[in-house]
């Protein structure tokens, strides 16, 4: 019998061979939904409590194959607190672009989104570093083709930038690891959190400053992923070429690559020089969360506005994670909880209500040939009243609005913020207001107003198109009412 | 286990029942708008039944419900729930039952019903009705969340709610630019202003660890906790509850409209004239005033002596006596029907925060309570006129009411008499009594006293001035005024008899309402000599003189102005200012909009120059250095390589020319060959030997 995660894995990677080599446009369809739906319906699993029998290591459904045993490289696979929710959130998203995808667009479109699917689940999953670097350069070729939508010379161009870019940190991330496992003599995620890197390696090599060197390189690398200002320049440009579906995958889940990978190769490994940047890093976040939420305002363009915000968004998490190592040792673990909860709630949540935003900016697209900018619409509530309640829905989970599903992550977040440095909560609560002047000018312009040039055909929401806007409005109102089913999930035995 | 299972079901049904009638009217099509204002109706209905239960079961003895004797101390439930449960802190959401919560449920519930009811009329034929009722439901019930929460938390979700509601409910005709904008007005200042009570929540969390207000002695409002608060310094001498309640100060200031974060207000009259009631009478900015009366004691907390004041409450005390005056002034250079009622509003509500200001939390309340019904008498009367004369909304094309809508008239001068608060009559006129009482014996200063008397003098100048140059004189209008169909009319005849009826619980002689609120009901007893109380008397003759002086010296100017406004040349350029509103708009546009927009733009160049420039000139070094790596394979690698395969390619050919088959030359090499091995084991033997 193939290994859960195995399978996890492997099913949307198979579909993706099928989507891309059936030469029926019908059939391919078929496949790359069953796929996405079996992937779903698989990841599922991890909603149950998980089995009564976790290895050694406290992982559960672990798959272990040695590779190169010679250097404590190793294939392995396995779930703990902290991947549940990126392997859960991974397929759900995936799906929901699956389904958003025109029916009548390319299958290699469809078979890039099963591929990425299936390297960021195996990122997600692994427990050692090799591991976690072959998904992570496997991902990049389907997200780089997802990117270079053919015939659009500028796309070309922003996939290569983005390949080269993200490519560095790749990099930079394997010359790190490299002289971390090579010194300690393993890879594997378990075994280096117990070690004392900083000192062995400071040691081995004799050079004092080598660890925080390696600290920053790794760090840099995550950052670009996420992206994090100040190394977030690709984003722009990628967020406004690559189709609006592919841009999904890439805010909803890729984005948490990065914020998973701090979590998980530098909060264990490197917990000295982290508590000892992470004031800094702190007020990085901070100026990075206001100054996204800043330039939001002043952009045109829809996509690269909505990829400021989700900046934005994925900064508030790095303050919390920034936060949860300022804490003194020894302090109460109620701020870490309240940081570690809010951190992984609002993550999972801004998964959620940015790919819808950027599912809804796919629909207005493909009503108004391609068109993305906050002056080409207007009215949109008078024509079209369901999708632009449902617009409402993603804008206003956006912006935090209790009762949806951006609030219970960000307040958590920010209350254990404001336990460790009340000026940088307070700091941050100003792009809270920026966010919200932004949205509701989206609001004011796109679904408000009298009607735009252009727009008296506009078509409201298609049967189809209701197969990804119900269960992602369903999922934005529940979780938002009932955050609890995610905080429950975060608890392991 | 939950206590008292019958009264957390009534208090529960408060915001339930019009949530749930929000739930399912979501789903219907506008065809079915009457099954959305039914529901809307019906569940409001159902709420103001369980509100009028509940303010029942607080009068003594409890005639519907066995429950424990009702002393001062007692009269309180609360029921706690945890929302998040984390492995170590948990959040709760919980639901406090109390007189006052009882009261001010009566009072949204009425209201709001009312309100409702005359919609009907109102919005009968927009395109939109089924939404407007929908959004109604949701509106009343996150007000209610406010009324009965006890968490600072399940406040704070009901409070963001409300303001969602009144953003879609300002922003309903959102065709029309103008109403657009002023929707997101309202949202960013009382968000900007919420920005204040959240970062208050944190403090308060990061403080106590607990955001319940009431907790079995662990609650923020009960004397541990605030003893433990009020002898924290936050910073300088500032204590930690005083900083605390100034930063919620900020965000019932933001939503309760005080100067000077009250420019929301005057826009927000681009909503349906419904929500216009609703927004200024029992909802929007209802919220604030409420929250600062249900903290009292925190904002109290730390009080050395009886003589003083804290911070906060002083704090409170002059921007509400200046909202008082500020507003009542601007009011008279506006000729907007709406406009001249929404800085009354205002202008009310600084009435109600100089109040606990000044430590009468309990007048703010019967203020605030009377003005709810009052001012949603008046809105819906400004309805009615719109209505009537075809959407004009500028007195000065009205005139001449009176004969064409006598009803609305009657209804309408009531409110306005309630709201001047004509003596001994009106309601207005006790609970703004009961406020320049406590003022005038604050210790500190007379000055928020004299402030708030000449905005009385000034409420009851704009709103005769209002009423006469509307309904009397000749007609004006180009259109023919019409009466409103009954079912306008009766809500508001219903709310003119409450407020009229509400006058006999108010009085000094027997004041119900107040002792009722205090909770010492049972100790009330009819005192006429209370009149004769010479400090009710200093301040009840000097306000009277101020509201007749008001009311005599509007009806002199207006009563044969025809429309002109005869202060504009009386008064010149002061007037114009006050037509402009005092160029708050402006300022708060020039000095934050813009500055917030030349940040961003100046933020969006860094961004485009640097951090964007950061990855093009990767990619382009990439790009060079696969150039220069190209360069060097032309020509040194490719040029070894060709050297060498030109080399092998030689070599090869010679040795072809060896190996070319024949034998004589094979042969030549093998006796070569042998010779040579010949002579190499000649030499090792030699060697050996």
């Amino acid at each position: 019998m193939i290994p859960f995660l195995f399978s996890l894995i492997l099913v949307p990677f198979l579909s993706a061979l099928g989507t891309a080599t059936v030469r029926n446009i019908t059939l391919a369809r078929t496949i790359s939904l069953v796929g996405g739906f079996t992937t779903l319906a698989l990841a599922l699993r991890l909603c149950a409590p998980p089995p009564a029998c976790l290895d050694t290591r406290g992982l559960a459904y672990s798959v272990f194959l040695p590779w190169l045993p010679q250097i404590g490289i190793e294939f392995s696979l396995g779930i703990d607190s902290l991947n549940r929710l990126f392997a859960l959130l991974s397929p759900f998203v995936t799906l929901l672009a699956l389904l958003a995808l025109n029916p009548s667009s390319s299958r290699w479109l469809a078979a890039n989104l099963l591929w990425l699917e299936s390297a960021l689940l195996g990122n997600f999953c692994a427990q050692n570093f090799g591991t976690w670097f072959l998904f992570y350069e496997l991902s990049l070729a389907p997200a780089f083709f997802l990117i270079r939508s053919p015939g659009d010379p500028n796309a070309s161009r922003a996939a290569l930038r983005f390949f080269l870019y993200t490519q560095a940190g790749g990099i930079a991330i394997l010359a790190g690891y490299l002289a971390i496992g090579l010194s300690c003599g393993t890879f594997s995620f378990p075994e280096l959190a117990h070690t004392q890197i900083s000192e062995t390696l400071n040691q081995k090599f004799a050079i004092p400053w080598l660890s925080n060197l390696i600290f920053w390189l790794v760090l840099g690398g995550l950052m670009i992923k996420i992206p994090a200002i100040p190394l977030h320049g690709w984003l722009p440009e990628t967020y406004s070429r690559a189709p609006a579906v592919a841009i999904m995958i890439l805010t909803g889940v890729m984005s948490k690559m990065g914020l998973y990978g701090i979590l998980r190769l530098l909060s264990p490994v490197f917990p000295r020089e982290l508590s000892q940047w992470a004031g800094i890093l702190l007020w990085l976040a901070v100026a990075g969360a206001v100054f996204a939420a800043f330039v939001a305002i002043t952009q045109s363009d829809l996509r690269r506005a909505f990829g400021y915000l989700s900046i934005n968004h994925l900064a508030y998490c790095l303050m919390g994670i920034f936060s949860f190592h300022l804490l003194p040792p020894g302090t109460s673990d109620k701020t870490a909880d309240l940081l570690y909860s809010g951190v992984l709630l609002l993550a999972f949540n801004h998964g959620i209500s940015a790919a819808t935003l950027f599912a809804i900016l796919n629909a207005l697209e493909e009503r108004t040939a391609g068109k993305h900018s906050i002056t080409d619409f207007g009215g949109l509530r008078s024509l079209a009243p369901v999708l632009s309640g449902l617009g409402f829905i993603s804008i206003f989970a956006s912006l935090g609005l209790p009762g949806l599903n951006g609030f219970p992550g960000e307040f958590l977040l920010f209350v254990g913020v404001f336990h460790v440095s009340w000026p940088a909560a307070t700091l941050a609560s100003l792009a809270l207001l920026l966010g919200a002047f932004f949205l509701l000018n989206v609001i004011q312009r796109v679904f408000w107003g009298p009607i735009g040039k252009n727009l008296q055909n506009f078509p409201e929401i298609r049967p189809h198109e209701l197969l990804w806007a119900v269960p992602a409005a369903a999922a934005i109102v529940v979780l938002g009412i009932w955050p609890q089913a995610i905080l429950n999930l975060l608890r392991w035995p | 286990m939950v206590n008292y299972p019958h009264l957390l079901f009534l208090t529960l049904t408060l915001p339930l029942c019009p949530l749930l009638a929000f739930a399912l009217s979501l789903w219907l099509p506008q065809k079915a708008w009457r099954i959305s204002a039914t529901l809307a109706i019906l569940g409001q209905l159902l709420a103001t039944i369980a509100a009028a239960a509940l303010f029942w079961i607080f009068l003594s003895p409890s005639p519907l419900f066995t429950s424990p004797p009702h002393t001062s101390e007692t009269s309180r439930y609360y029921w706690n729930f945890v929302w998040l449960q984390l492995e170590s802190i948990q959040f709760p959401i919980a639901f406090l039952l109390d007189p006052i919560t009882a009261a001010m449920g009566l009072m949204v519930a009425t209201v709001s019903l009312l309100v409702f009811i005359f919609s009907l009329g109102y919005m009968a034929d927009d395109p939109n009705s089924g939404k407007f009722f929908t959004y109604l439901s949701l509106f009343t019930a996150a007000m209610q969340g406010v009324v009965i929460s006890n968490s600072l938390l399940l406040t704070f979700i009901s409070w963001e709610l409300v303001g969602l509601c009144s953003y879609l409910l300002i922003g309903f005709w959102h065709q029309k630019p103008a109403a657009a904008a002023a929707a997101k007005k309202a949202f960013l200042v009382t968000r900007f202003a919420d920005i204040g009570f959240f970062l208050g929540i944190l403090w308060m969390q990061a403080a106590t660890g607990t955001l319940l207000l009431y907790n079995n002695g662990h609650g923020i409002l009960e004397t541990d906790m605030l003893n433990g608060l009020s002898s924290t310094l936050a910073f300088g001498t500032i204590t930690l509850s005083n900083a605390i309640a100034l930063l919620i100060f900020l965000g019932a200031a933001g939503k309760s409209g005080q100067f000077p974060l009250h420019i929301w207000l005057p826009d927000a009259m681009e909503g349906p004239t419904p929500v216009s009631a609703l927004i200024h009478a029992a909802t929007m900015v209802a919220a604030g005033v409420y929250l600062v009366i249900r903290l009292f004691p925190l904002f109290n907390a730390a009080q050395i002596s009886p003589t003083d004041s804290t911070l906060p409450l002083s704090v409170v005390t002059w921007v509400g006596a200046t909202t008082a005056l500020f507003a009542a002034l601007l009011a008279i250079g506006q000729y907007d029907i709406k406009r001249i009622l929404a800085y009354s509003t205002i202008s009310q509500l600084g009435f109600m925060m100089l109040a606990v200001g000044v430590g009468a939390p309990i007048a703010g309340l019967l203020h605030l309570l009377a003005h709810g019904i009052f001012k949603a008498l008046l809105f819906l009367g400004a309805g009615s006129v719109i209505h009537g004369c075809n959407g004009e909304q500028d007195i000065r094309l009205m005139g001449g009411l009176r004969k064409s809508m006598p009803l609305t008239f009657l209804l309408y001068l009531i409110g306005t008499l309630s709201l001047a608060g004509f003596p001994i009559l009106f309601c207005g006129f006790w609970t703004k009594e009961s406020i320049f009482h406590a003022a005038h014996s604050w210790p500190l200063s007379q000055v928020p006293y004299l402030l708030a008397s000449f905005a009385a003098f000034l409420t009851a100048f704009y709103m005769i001035r209002q009423n006469a140059t509307a309904f009397s004189g000749t007609s004006r209008s180009l259109h023919h005024p019409h009466e409103s169909p009954p079912v306008m009319i009766i809500p508001m005849a219903f709310l003119a008899a409450l407020s009229l009826i509400l006058n006999l619980f108010l009085t000094p002689a027997w004041p119900w309402l107040e002792f009722y609120l205090e909770r010492k009901i049972s100790s009330l007893h009819f005192n006429p000599s209370a009149f004769a109380n010479p400090e009710f008397l200093s301040t009840a003759i000097l306000s009277s003189c101020l509201t007749l002086g008001g009311i005599i010296s509007a009806l002199l100017i207006y009563l044969r102005a025809r429309g002109k406004e005869p202060l504009s040349s009386f008064l010149g350029p002061i007037y114009s200012a006050l037509e402009n509103r005092l160029w708050v708009d402006e300022f708060f546009r020039l000095v934050l909009v813009k500055s917030a927009q030349a940040l961003s733009c100046l933020f969006a160049a860094a961004d485009s120059f640097i951090f964007q420039g950061s990855v093009v000139a990767i990619a382009k070094l990439a790009t060079i250095f696969a150039k220069i790596v190209d360069f060097i394979d032309q020509f040194f690698v490719n040029l070894w390589f060709d050297v060498i395969c030109g080399g092998m390619k030689d070599w090869g050919t010679s040795l072809a020319r060896i190996s070319g088959g024949r034998a004589s030359s094979q042969l030549r090499f093998l006796a070569a060959g042998l010779a040579a091995l010949l002579a190499w084991l000649l030499f090792v033997l030699v060697v050996q030997a």
